[in-house]
Protein backbone atom coordinates (compact mmCIF):
# COMPACT_ATOMS: atom_id res chain seq x y z
CA UNK A 1 0.00 0.00 0.00
CA UNK A 2 1.14 3.44 -0.98
CA UNK A 3 2.83 5.11 2.00
CA UNK A 4 3.39 9.15 2.54
CA UNK A 5 4.67 10.99 -0.33
CA UNK A 6 7.88 11.20 -2.72
CA UNK A 7 9.44 13.92 -1.68
CA UNK A 8 12.86 14.01 -3.67
CA UNK A 9 13.23 17.03 -6.35
CA UNK A 10 10.30 19.21 -5.35
CA UNK A 11 11.42 22.51 -5.55
CA UNK A 12 10.10 23.51 -2.16
CA UNK A 13 11.28 20.94 -0.40
CA UNK A 14 14.47 21.99 2.14
CA UNK A 15 14.54 18.30 4.09
CA UNK A 16 15.43 15.54 2.16
CA UNK A 17 12.58 12.79 2.28
CA UNK A 18 12.38 9.11 0.88
CA UNK A 19 8.92 9.36 1.55
CA UNK A 20 8.29 6.61 3.63
CA UNK A 21 7.14 6.66 7.18
CA UNK A 22 9.32 6.59 10.17
CA UNK A 23 7.97 4.95 13.17
CA UNK A 24 8.44 8.31 14.66
CA UNK A 25 6.69 9.93 11.91
CA UNK A 26 3.78 7.46 12.31
CA UNK A 27 3.00 8.12 15.98
CA UNK A 28 3.27 11.74 15.91
CA UNK A 29 0.55 11.52 12.70
CA UNK A 30 -1.58 8.79 14.98
CA UNK A 31 -1.30 11.24 18.03
CA UNK A 32 -2.76 13.99 15.75
CA UNK A 33 -5.36 12.07 14.60
CA UNK A 34 -4.09 12.48 10.89
CA UNK A 35 -3.15 8.74 10.07
CA UNK A 36 -5.37 6.13 10.38
CA UNK A 37 -9.20 5.40 9.27
CA UNK A 38 -11.73 8.10 7.76
CA UNK A 39 -13.94 5.96 10.44
CA UNK A 40 -13.16 6.17 14.13
CA UNK A 41 -14.23 3.44 16.29
CA UNK A 42 -15.39 5.55 19.38
CA UNK A 43 -16.78 2.88 21.71
CA UNK A 44 -17.77 -1.05 21.34
CA UNK A 45 -20.25 -2.66 23.74
CA UNK A 46 -21.02 -6.30 23.76
CA UNK A 47 -23.70 -7.69 25.40
CA UNK A 48 -24.14 -11.51 26.62
CA UNK A 49 -27.03 -11.07 29.26
CA UNK A 50 -30.19 -9.16 29.52
CA UNK A 51 -30.13 -5.65 29.80
CA UNK A 52 -32.56 -2.73 29.51
CA UNK A 53 -30.60 -0.70 27.00
CA UNK A 54 -26.75 -0.09 25.60
CA UNK A 55 -25.94 3.77 25.82
CA UNK A 56 -23.13 5.51 24.30
CA UNK A 57 -22.75 8.46 26.13
CA UNK A 58 -19.46 9.65 24.99
CA UNK A 59 -20.12 10.70 21.84
CA UNK A 60 -17.10 13.03 20.93
CA UNK A 61 -19.63 15.16 19.39
CA UNK A 62 -17.82 18.29 18.87
CA UNK A 63 -14.96 15.92 17.13
CA UNK A 64 -17.91 14.26 15.02
CA UNK A 65 -20.87 16.00 12.66
CA UNK A 66 -21.83 12.40 11.40
CA UNK A 67 -21.41 8.83 13.79
CA UNK A 68 -22.16 5.50 12.21
CA UNK A 69 -23.80 2.81 14.76
CA UNK A 70 -23.20 -0.72 13.78
CA UNK A 71 -25.37 -3.88 15.45
CA UNK A 72 -24.12 -7.38 14.70
CA UNK A 73 -25.94 -10.52 15.89
CA UNK A 74 -28.21 -8.83 18.44
CA UNK A 75 -31.19 -10.53 20.04
CA UNK A 76 -34.25 -9.62 22.21
CA UNK A 77 -34.90 -11.33 24.96
CA UNK A 78 -38.84 -11.15 24.28
CA UNK A 79 -40.07 -12.40 21.32
CA UNK A 80 -41.74 -9.84 18.54
CA UNK A 81 -40.01 -6.83 19.75
CA UNK A 82 -38.40 -3.69 18.58
CA UNK A 83 -34.83 -2.61 18.72
CA UNK A 84 -35.81 1.27 19.27
CA UNK A 85 -32.95 4.70 19.47
CA UNK A 86 -33.47 7.10 21.74
CA UNK A 87 -31.17 10.61 22.32
CA UNK A 88 -29.98 12.30 25.13
CA UNK A 89 -29.72 16.05 25.88
CA UNK A 90 -27.59 17.33 29.21
CA UNK A 91 -27.12 13.68 30.01
CA UNK A 92 -30.91 13.18 30.13
CA UNK A 93 -32.82 10.72 27.53
CA UNK A 94 -35.51 12.23 25.51
CA UNK A 95 -38.60 9.65 26.43
CA UNK A 96 -41.12 12.32 25.30
CA UNK A 97 -42.97 11.86 21.73
CA UNK A 98 -40.36 14.13 20.08
CA UNK A 99 -38.89 11.15 17.83
CA UNK A 100 -40.23 10.69 14.08
CA UNK A 101 -39.87 7.71 11.78
CA UNK A 102 -40.58 6.41 8.04
CA UNK A 103 -38.87 2.65 7.71
CA UNK A 104 -39.79 -0.08 4.92
CA UNK A 105 -39.83 -3.45 6.05
CA UNK A 106 -40.50 -6.22 3.63
CA UNK A 107 -40.06 -9.95 4.41
CA UNK A 108 -39.10 -13.23 2.47
CA UNK A 109 -42.57 -13.97 2.26
CA UNK A 110 -43.06 -10.36 0.05
CA UNK A 111 -44.80 -9.05 3.09
CA UNK A 112 -44.66 -5.33 3.46
CA UNK A 113 -45.33 -2.57 5.16
CA UNK A 114 -44.69 1.72 5.91
CA UNK A 115 -44.06 2.30 8.99
CA UNK A 116 -44.10 5.97 9.98
CA UNK A 117 -45.10 7.76 12.49
CA UNK A 118 -44.86 11.58 13.48
CA UNK A 119 -45.20 11.78 17.39
CA UNK A 120 -43.62 9.05 18.85
CA UNK A 121 -41.23 8.47 21.47
CA UNK A 122 -38.33 6.67 20.08
CA UNK A 123 -36.71 5.57 16.38
CA UNK A 124 -37.20 1.67 15.45
CA UNK A 125 -33.97 0.38 14.54
CA UNK A 126 -35.66 -3.38 13.47
CA UNK A 127 -39.37 -4.27 13.86
CA UNK A 128 -40.75 -7.39 14.65
CA UNK A 129 -37.46 -9.37 15.57
CA UNK A 130 -37.84 -12.52 16.66
CA UNK A 131 -36.28 -13.96 19.61
CA UNK A 132 -35.39 -17.77 18.71
CA UNK A 133 -32.49 -19.36 17.89
CA UNK A 134 -30.69 -17.48 15.40
CA UNK A 135 -33.61 -15.05 15.10
CA UNK A 136 -30.90 -12.28 15.14
CA UNK A 137 -31.05 -8.54 13.85
CA UNK A 138 -27.54 -6.92 11.95
CA UNK A 139 -27.55 -3.38 10.54
CA UNK A 140 -26.50 0.33 10.72
CA UNK A 141 -27.75 3.38 11.08
CA UNK A 142 -26.19 6.86 10.15
CA UNK A 143 -26.56 9.78 12.57
CA UNK A 144 -26.37 13.84 11.34
CA UNK A 145 -25.90 17.01 13.33
CA UNK A 146 -25.94 15.17 17.13
CA UNK A 147 -23.95 17.98 18.33
CA UNK A 148 -25.36 20.93 16.33
CA UNK A 149 -28.10 22.68 18.66
CA UNK A 150 -29.31 24.76 16.00
CA UNK A 151 -30.13 21.79 13.93
CA UNK A 152 -32.31 18.59 14.61
CA UNK A 153 -30.83 15.03 14.79
CA UNK A 154 -31.55 13.02 11.86
CA UNK A 155 -30.98 8.98 11.06
CA UNK A 156 -30.82 7.15 8.56
CA UNK A 157 -31.01 3.10 8.76
CA UNK A 158 -30.75 -0.29 7.18
CA UNK A 159 -31.38 -3.62 9.31
CA UNK A 160 -31.22 -7.20 8.35
CA UNK A 161 -33.39 -9.80 10.45
CA UNK A 162 -35.40 -13.02 11.10
CA UNK A 163 -38.98 -11.64 12.38
CA UNK A 164 -41.10 -13.36 14.75
CA UNK A 165 -42.34 -16.00 11.90
CA UNK A 166 -38.83 -17.00 11.89
CA UNK A 167 -39.01 -15.40 8.10
CA UNK A 168 -36.55 -12.97 6.50
CA UNK A 169 -37.34 -9.01 6.99
CA UNK A 170 -35.52 -6.03 6.13
CA UNK A 171 -35.86 -2.89 7.10
CA UNK A 172 -34.76 0.82 5.58
CA UNK A 173 -35.51 4.23 6.45
CA UNK A 174 -34.66 6.60 8.59
CA UNK A 175 -36.18 9.39 11.49
CA UNK A 176 -35.70 12.03 13.06
CA UNK A 177 -35.12 13.89 16.69
CA UNK A 178 -37.15 16.56 16.22
CA UNK A 179 -35.96 18.63 18.66
CA UNK A 180 -33.14 21.82 18.18
CA UNK A 181 -30.60 20.45 20.90
CA UNK A 182 -27.19 19.67 21.48
CA UNK A 183 -28.03 15.66 21.86
CA UNK A 184 -24.92 14.12 23.45
CA UNK A 185 -26.00 10.64 23.76
CA UNK A 186 -27.54 7.49 22.00
CA UNK A 187 -29.64 4.64 23.13
CA UNK A 188 -30.50 1.32 21.98
CA UNK A 189 -33.11 -0.22 24.02
CA UNK A 190 -36.07 -2.42 23.06
CA UNK A 191 -39.21 -0.04 22.50
CA UNK A 192 -41.76 -1.65 25.08
CA UNK A 193 -39.44 -1.95 27.58
CA UNK A 194 -38.53 -5.27 27.87
CA UNK A 195 -34.42 -6.41 27.71
CA UNK A 196 -31.77 -6.68 24.90
CA UNK A 197 -30.38 -10.49 25.29
CA UNK A 198 -27.21 -10.48 23.26
CA UNK A 199 -25.17 -8.41 20.93
CA UNK A 200 -22.28 -5.90 19.48
CA UNK A 201 -22.70 -2.66 19.30
CA UNK A 202 -20.09 -0.39 17.66
CA UNK A 203 -20.32 3.64 17.29
CA UNK A 204 -18.17 4.99 15.05
CA UNK A 205 -17.63 8.86 14.04
CA UNK A 206 -16.88 9.60 10.08
CA UNK A 207 -14.01 11.14 10.03
CA UNK A 208 -13.76 15.30 9.43
CA UNK B 1 -4.34 3.25 7.15
CA UNK B 2 -7.65 3.01 6.54
CA UNK B 3 -8.61 1.96 2.62
CA UNK B 4 -11.65 4.95 2.90
CA UNK B 5 -9.35 8.08 2.55
CA UNK B 6 -10.76 11.80 2.50
CA UNK B 7 -9.98 13.65 -0.35
CA UNK B 8 -11.54 17.02 -0.03
CA UNK B 9 -13.36 18.79 2.39
CA UNK B 10 -15.31 21.70 0.86
CA UNK B 11 -17.56 24.59 2.44
CA UNK B 12 -19.16 27.51 1.03
CA UNK B 13 -21.42 30.29 2.13
CA UNK B 14 -24.41 32.32 0.03
CA UNK B 15 -23.74 30.38 -3.74
CA UNK B 16 -25.98 29.18 -6.01
CA UNK B 17 -24.00 26.62 -6.58
CA UNK B 18 -21.17 24.72 -5.15
CA UNK B 19 -18.47 23.18 -7.40
CA UNK B 20 -16.37 20.67 -5.84
CA UNK B 21 -13.52 19.82 -8.82
CA UNK B 22 -10.81 17.97 -9.58
CA UNK B 23 -11.63 15.21 -7.32
CA UNK B 24 -12.28 12.12 -8.98
CA UNK B 25 -9.19 10.36 -10.71
CA UNK B 26 -8.14 7.38 -11.71
CA UNK B 27 -6.71 6.43 -8.06
CA UNK B 28 -10.05 5.43 -6.69
CA UNK B 29 -12.94 3.90 -8.43
CA UNK B 30 -15.66 4.23 -6.04
CA UNK B 31 -16.25 7.92 -3.72
CA UNK B 32 -18.01 8.86 -0.83
CA UNK B 33 -19.85 11.92 -0.18
CA UNK B 34 -21.10 13.56 2.67
CA UNK B 35 -22.99 16.79 2.70
CA UNK B 36 -23.53 18.26 6.66
CA UNK B 37 -24.52 21.62 7.39
CA UNK B 38 -26.43 22.59 4.05
CA UNK B 39 -28.73 25.54 4.89
CA UNK B 40 -30.98 26.55 2.11
CA UNK B 41 -32.95 29.97 0.93
CA UNK B 42 -35.81 28.24 -0.19
CA UNK B 43 -37.72 25.12 0.57
CA UNK B 44 -36.94 22.57 -2.63
CA UNK B 45 -35.04 20.06 -4.08
CA UNK B 46 -31.33 20.02 -4.31
CA UNK B 47 -29.65 18.73 -7.15
CA UNK B 48 -26.34 16.98 -8.83
CA UNK B 49 -24.31 17.27 -12.02
CA UNK B 50 -21.17 16.18 -13.00
CA UNK B 51 -17.57 17.96 -13.72
CA UNK B 52 -15.53 16.20 -16.92
CA UNK B 53 -12.24 16.46 -17.15
CA UNK B 54 -12.10 19.58 -19.53
CA UNK B 55 -13.81 21.40 -16.31
CA UNK B 56 -17.29 21.85 -17.93
CA UNK B 57 -20.63 20.88 -16.31
CA UNK B 58 -22.20 18.22 -18.24
CA UNK B 59 -26.22 19.38 -18.47
CA UNK B 60 -26.68 17.29 -21.43
CA UNK B 61 -29.89 15.54 -21.27
CA UNK B 62 -28.34 12.18 -19.90
CA UNK B 63 -29.42 11.91 -15.90
CA UNK B 64 -31.67 9.34 -14.96
CA UNK B 65 -32.80 9.18 -11.13
CA UNK B 66 -35.20 7.23 -9.24
CA UNK B 67 -36.24 8.15 -5.84
CA UNK B 68 -38.29 6.59 -2.88
CA UNK B 69 -39.68 8.76 -0.77
CA UNK B 70 -40.11 7.65 2.78
CA UNK B 71 -42.76 10.01 4.78
CA UNK B 72 -42.96 10.05 8.46
CA UNK B 73 -46.62 12.15 7.96
CA UNK B 74 -48.23 10.16 4.59
CA UNK B 75 -47.70 7.19 2.31
CA UNK B 76 -43.63 6.91 0.73
CA UNK B 77 -43.90 8.01 -2.47
CA UNK B 78 -41.98 7.64 -6.00
CA UNK B 79 -40.02 10.06 -7.85
CA UNK B 80 -38.98 8.90 -11.49
CA UNK B 81 -36.99 10.65 -14.08
CA UNK B 82 -35.57 9.86 -17.24
CA UNK B 83 -33.12 12.12 -19.85
CA UNK B 84 -32.89 15.26 -17.36
CA UNK B 85 -30.01 17.40 -17.42
CA UNK B 86 -29.41 16.85 -13.83
CA UNK B 87 -29.59 14.51 -11.18
CA UNK B 88 -33.23 16.35 -9.60
CA UNK B 89 -34.58 15.05 -6.38
CA UNK B 90 -31.40 14.08 -4.70
CA UNK B 91 -32.38 15.82 -1.17
CA UNK B 92 -35.23 18.26 -0.05
CA UNK B 93 -34.97 20.57 2.33
CA UNK B 94 -37.41 23.35 4.21
CA UNK B 95 -35.12 26.76 4.46
CA UNK B 96 -35.19 26.63 8.47
CA UNK B 97 -32.08 25.99 9.76
CA UNK B 98 -33.09 23.73 12.13
CA UNK B 99 -34.32 21.28 9.92
CA UNK B 100 -32.18 20.81 7.28
CA UNK B 101 -30.84 17.37 7.13
CA UNK B 102 -27.67 15.76 5.24
CA UNK B 103 -26.90 13.89 2.59
CA UNK B 104 -24.90 10.74 1.90
CA UNK B 105 -23.91 9.45 -1.83
CA UNK B 106 -22.03 6.18 -2.94
CA UNK B 107 -20.16 7.62 -6.68
CA UNK B 108 -19.12 4.44 -8.57
CA UNK B 109 -17.09 5.23 -12.14
CA UNK B 110 -16.48 8.77 -12.41
CA UNK B 111 -13.10 8.94 -13.83
CA UNK B 112 -13.69 6.07 -15.94
CA UNK B 113 -14.05 6.90 -19.95
CA UNK B 114 -15.84 3.80 -21.32
CA UNK B 115 -18.15 3.15 -17.98
CA UNK B 116 -21.31 5.44 -17.21
CA UNK B 117 -21.70 6.99 -13.97
CA UNK B 118 -23.24 5.89 -11.12
CA UNK B 119 -25.10 6.94 -7.81
CA UNK B 120 -26.34 5.83 -4.92
CA UNK B 121 -27.76 7.86 -2.00
CA UNK B 122 -29.57 8.09 0.68
CA UNK B 123 -31.00 11.78 2.23
CA UNK B 124 -30.06 11.60 6.03
CA UNK B 125 -33.76 12.57 6.33
CA UNK B 126 -34.92 16.51 6.37
CA UNK B 127 -37.85 18.11 7.99
CA UNK B 128 -40.35 19.82 6.25
CA UNK B 129 -42.30 21.85 8.34
CA UNK B 130 -46.19 21.41 8.60
CA UNK B 131 -45.66 18.30 7.82
CA UNK B 132 -43.04 15.48 8.94
CA UNK B 133 -39.89 14.06 8.59
CA UNK B 134 -38.58 12.59 5.27
CA UNK B 135 -35.95 10.20 3.83
CA UNK B 136 -34.95 8.98 0.68
CA UNK B 137 -32.83 6.47 -1.11
CA UNK B 138 -31.79 7.23 -4.71
CA UNK B 139 -29.98 5.97 -7.46
CA UNK B 140 -28.75 7.85 -10.31
CA UNK B 141 -26.83 7.33 -13.67
CA UNK B 142 -25.13 9.79 -15.66
CA UNK B 143 -25.79 7.88 -19.84
CA UNK B 144 -21.84 9.47 -21.06
CA UNK B 145 -18.80 8.03 -20.75
CA UNK B 146 -17.30 10.75 -20.44
CA UNK B 147 -13.98 11.08 -17.85
CA UNK B 148 -15.71 13.12 -14.45
CA UNK B 149 -13.28 14.72 -12.26
CA UNK B 150 -15.93 16.67 -10.09
CA UNK B 151 -19.70 17.44 -9.35
CA UNK B 152 -22.07 20.33 -9.11
CA UNK B 153 -24.68 20.99 -6.35
CA UNK B 154 -27.15 23.52 -6.35
CA UNK B 155 -30.64 23.59 -5.16
CA UNK B 156 -33.44 23.62 -8.09
CA UNK B 157 -34.26 27.42 -6.31
CA UNK B 158 -32.74 29.38 -4.61
CA UNK B 159 -28.95 29.53 -3.19
CA UNK B 160 -27.23 27.63 -0.40
CA UNK B 161 -26.58 29.54 2.75
CA UNK B 162 -24.26 27.55 3.77
CA UNK B 163 -22.81 23.42 2.87
CA UNK B 164 -20.29 21.42 3.44
CA UNK B 165 -19.42 18.98 1.10
CA UNK B 166 -16.12 15.63 2.21
CA UNK B 167 -15.32 13.78 -0.65
CA UNK B 168 -13.82 10.39 0.24
CA UNK B 169 -11.76 8.00 -1.87
CA UNK B 170 -12.49 3.94 -1.55
CA UNK B 171 -9.06 2.69 -1.81
CA UNK B 172 -8.45 -0.43 -3.63
CA UNK B 173 -5.17 -2.37 -3.50
CA UNK B 174 -3.75 -4.19 -6.28
CA UNK C 1 -9.09 4.56 18.80
CA UNK C 2 -9.05 4.54 15.08
CA UNK C 3 -11.42 2.64 12.88
CA UNK C 4 -10.67 1.18 8.85
CA UNK C 5 -12.04 -0.49 6.30
CA UNK C 6 -9.13 -2.89 5.72
CA UNK C 7 -9.05 -4.70 2.63
CA UNK C 8 -9.09 -8.29 2.87
CA UNK C 9 -9.60 -9.89 -0.82
CA UNK C 10 -9.92 -7.88 -4.10
CA UNK C 11 -10.29 -9.40 -7.86
CA UNK C 12 -10.52 -7.33 -11.08
CA UNK C 13 -12.04 -8.76 -14.16
CA UNK C 14 -9.98 -8.11 -17.12
CA UNK C 15 -10.92 -11.09 -19.53
CA UNK C 16 -14.28 -13.12 -19.17
CA UNK C 17 -14.52 -15.76 -16.04
CA UNK C 18 -17.32 -17.80 -15.38
CA UNK C 19 -17.50 -16.14 -11.63
CA UNK C 20 -15.75 -13.74 -8.77
CA UNK C 21 -14.92 -15.32 -5.52
CA UNK C 22 -14.32 -12.63 -2.52
CA UNK C 23 -12.87 -15.06 0.69
CA UNK C 24 -11.38 -14.36 4.16
CA UNK C 25 -13.85 -13.53 6.14
CA UNK C 26 -12.09 -14.94 9.84
CA UNK C 27 -13.91 -12.61 12.61
CA UNK C 28 -16.92 -11.69 13.78
CA UNK C 29 -16.29 -8.31 12.36
CA UNK C 30 -18.55 -6.53 10.07
CA UNK C 31 -17.24 -7.05 6.16
CA UNK C 32 -18.26 -4.61 3.07
CA UNK C 33 -18.21 -5.71 -0.14
CA UNK C 34 -18.09 -2.72 -2.45
CA UNK C 35 -18.27 -3.44 -6.50
CA UNK C 36 -17.96 -1.29 -9.70
CA UNK C 37 -18.71 -1.74 -13.15
CA UNK C 38 -19.94 -5.36 -13.52
CA UNK C 39 -20.89 -6.66 -17.19
CA UNK C 40 -21.80 -10.08 -18.11
CA UNK C 41 -21.44 -11.34 -21.63
CA UNK C 42 -24.90 -12.75 -21.76
CA UNK C 43 -27.57 -10.92 -20.73
CA UNK C 44 -29.08 -11.96 -17.98
CA UNK C 45 -28.79 -11.89 -14.24
CA UNK C 46 -26.17 -11.76 -11.92
CA UNK C 47 -26.90 -13.30 -8.52
CA UNK C 48 -24.27 -14.42 -5.24
CA UNK C 49 -23.96 -17.04 -3.09
CA UNK C 50 -22.06 -17.33 0.27
CA UNK C 51 -18.64 -19.70 0.33
CA UNK C 52 -18.25 -22.37 3.26
CA UNK C 53 -14.28 -22.82 3.37
CA UNK C 54 -13.78 -21.17 0.00
CA UNK C 55 -16.77 -23.47 -2.06
CA UNK C 56 -20.13 -21.97 -3.22
CA UNK C 57 -22.98 -23.35 -0.94
CA UNK C 58 -25.73 -24.42 -3.53
CA UNK C 59 -28.39 -25.73 -0.86
CA UNK C 60 -31.83 -24.19 -1.19
CA UNK C 61 -31.21 -21.81 1.98
CA UNK C 62 -31.30 -18.11 0.24
CA UNK C 63 -34.00 -15.55 2.09
CA UNK C 64 -34.22 -11.89 0.76
CA UNK C 65 -36.58 -8.92 0.32
CA UNK C 66 -35.88 -6.03 -1.85
CA UNK C 67 -37.27 -2.90 -2.95
CA UNK C 68 -36.16 -2.11 -6.48
CA UNK C 69 -36.11 1.07 -7.66
CA UNK C 70 -36.35 2.18 -11.42
CA UNK C 71 -36.70 5.08 -13.46
CA UNK C 72 -39.08 3.53 -15.72
CA UNK C 73 -42.03 2.60 -13.86
CA UNK C 74 -43.39 1.76 -10.58
CA UNK C 75 -40.89 0.20 -8.30
CA UNK C 76 -41.31 -3.52 -7.64
CA UNK C 77 -40.83 -5.03 -4.59
CA UNK C 78 -39.13 -8.70 -4.45
CA UNK C 79 -38.58 -11.49 -2.35
CA UNK C 80 -38.18 -15.38 -2.20
CA UNK C 81 -37.32 -17.95 0.66
CA UNK C 82 -35.48 -21.08 0.09
CA UNK C 83 -33.48 -20.60 -2.96
CA UNK C 84 -30.37 -21.53 -3.85
CA UNK C 85 -28.86 -18.22 -4.28
CA UNK C 86 -29.80 -14.50 -4.17
CA UNK C 87 -30.16 -11.94 -6.99
CA UNK C 88 -27.67 -9.05 -8.00
CA UNK C 89 -28.92 -7.63 -10.82
CA UNK C 90 -29.72 -7.40 -14.23
CA UNK C 91 -26.36 -7.12 -16.61
CA UNK C 92 -25.30 -7.53 -19.85
CA UNK C 93 -21.68 -5.89 -21.99
CA UNK C 94 -23.56 -3.13 -23.61
CA UNK C 95 -21.77 0.05 -22.39
CA UNK C 96 -25.12 0.80 -21.37
CA UNK C 97 -25.15 -1.99 -19.01
CA UNK C 98 -23.50 -2.43 -15.51
CA UNK C 99 -23.61 -3.05 -11.92
CA UNK C 100 -22.27 -1.33 -9.13
CA UNK C 101 -23.09 -1.83 -5.49
CA UNK C 102 -22.39 -1.95 -1.63
CA UNK C 103 -23.21 -4.78 0.61
CA UNK C 104 -22.51 -5.59 4.47
CA UNK C 105 -22.30 -9.08 5.62
CA UNK C 106 -23.01 -10.04 9.26
CA UNK C 107 -22.64 -12.75 11.48
CA UNK C 108 -20.33 -14.48 8.25
CA UNK C 109 -18.11 -16.43 10.42
CA UNK C 110 -20.43 -17.27 13.09
CA UNK C 111 -20.99 -20.75 13.06
CA UNK C 112 -24.30 -21.39 15.25
CA UNK C 113 -25.77 -18.50 13.67
CA UNK C 114 -27.05 -17.39 10.17
CA UNK C 115 -25.23 -14.66 7.43
CA UNK C 116 -27.01 -11.95 7.07
CA UNK C 117 -26.39 -9.26 4.44
CA UNK C 118 -27.31 -5.68 3.43
CA UNK C 119 -27.87 -4.66 -0.30
CA UNK C 120 -27.62 -1.07 -1.92
CA UNK C 121 -27.36 -1.68 -5.27
CA UNK C 122 -27.26 0.44 -8.62
CA UNK C 123 -27.56 -0.44 -12.12
CA UNK C 124 -28.69 -0.04 -15.64
CA UNK C 125 -29.52 -2.41 -18.61
CA UNK C 126 -30.14 -1.85 -21.98
CA UNK C 127 -33.74 -1.72 -22.57
CA UNK C 128 -34.24 1.88 -23.21
CA UNK C 129 -31.42 1.90 -20.90
CA UNK C 130 -33.25 1.50 -18.00
CA UNK C 131 -31.85 2.26 -14.49
CA UNK C 132 -32.61 0.20 -11.47
CA UNK C 133 -31.02 -0.94 -8.07
CA UNK C 134 -32.38 -3.16 -5.22
CA UNK C 135 -32.51 -2.01 -1.92
CA UNK C 136 -32.78 -4.20 1.11
CA UNK C 137 -30.79 -7.42 1.78
CA UNK C 138 -30.98 -11.52 2.74
CA UNK C 139 -29.61 -14.24 4.90
CA UNK C 140 -28.23 -17.40 4.57
CA UNK C 141 -30.49 -19.57 7.03
CA UNK C 142 -28.06 -22.14 7.81
CA UNK C 143 -26.60 -22.03 10.97
CA UNK C 144 -22.93 -22.43 9.94
CA UNK C 145 -19.93 -20.15 8.93
CA UNK C 146 -19.49 -18.24 5.96
CA UNK C 147 -16.00 -17.41 4.68
CA UNK C 148 -16.90 -14.99 1.83
CA UNK C 149 -19.11 -14.45 -1.55
CA UNK C 150 -19.28 -15.79 -4.57
CA UNK C 151 -20.65 -13.31 -7.74
CA UNK C 152 -22.00 -15.38 -11.44
CA UNK C 153 -23.69 -14.78 -14.12
CA UNK C 154 -26.81 -16.70 -14.90
CA UNK C 155 -25.19 -17.31 -18.07
CA UNK C 156 -21.69 -17.12 -19.98
CA UNK C 157 -18.98 -15.23 -17.87
CA UNK C 158 -18.39 -12.30 -16.20
CA UNK C 159 -16.60 -9.90 -18.39
CA UNK C 160 -15.52 -6.79 -16.55
CA UNK C 161 -15.88 -5.58 -13.16
CA UNK C 162 -13.70 -5.51 -9.92
CA UNK C 163 -15.05 -6.69 -6.25
CA UNK C 164 -13.32 -5.77 -3.35
CA UNK C 165 -14.19 -7.22 0.19
CA UNK C 166 -13.49 -4.98 3.27
CA UNK C 167 -13.23 -5.52 7.21
CA UNK C 168 -14.43 -2.90 8.86
CA UNK C 169 -12.63 -2.82 12.29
Amino acid sequence: MPYGYLGQNQPNQTVNNSGVFSITDVAELQSQGKLGGSLELIESQTISSDTAQVDFTNIKGAKYDVHMLQASNIKNATDNQQFAIRMSVGGTFDTDNDYQRAIFTMSGDGGTDESRDTNINNIFFTLNQGNATNEKGNGYAYFYNLHNSSKMSFVTLQTTTINVNGQYKMNFGGGVYDQTASVDGIRIFMSNGSNIASGVFNLYGVKQ
Amino acid sequence: MSNLRLINETTASSVSSVDITDVFSADFDIYKITINNSDITIKDYSEVRFINSSGSVISASNYDIANYELKTYTSFGELRATNQTSLPYMWYSSNETASQGSFNMWVFNPFSSSSYTFVLASNGTNFITGFGAMANKTIGVLKNTSSITGMQFFPNSGSFDNILVRTYGLRVDS
Amino acid sequence: MAGKLIQVATETVTSAVASVTLTGIDSDDVYMVAYNNLKSSVDGDAKIRVTKSGTPDTTSNYDRANKILRNDTTFSNDSGTNETFWYLEYIGDDVSEASNGIMYLFNFSNASEYSFLTMEITSSDNVNPTLKGRQGGAAHTVASASDGIQIFPNSGNITAGTFTLYKVV
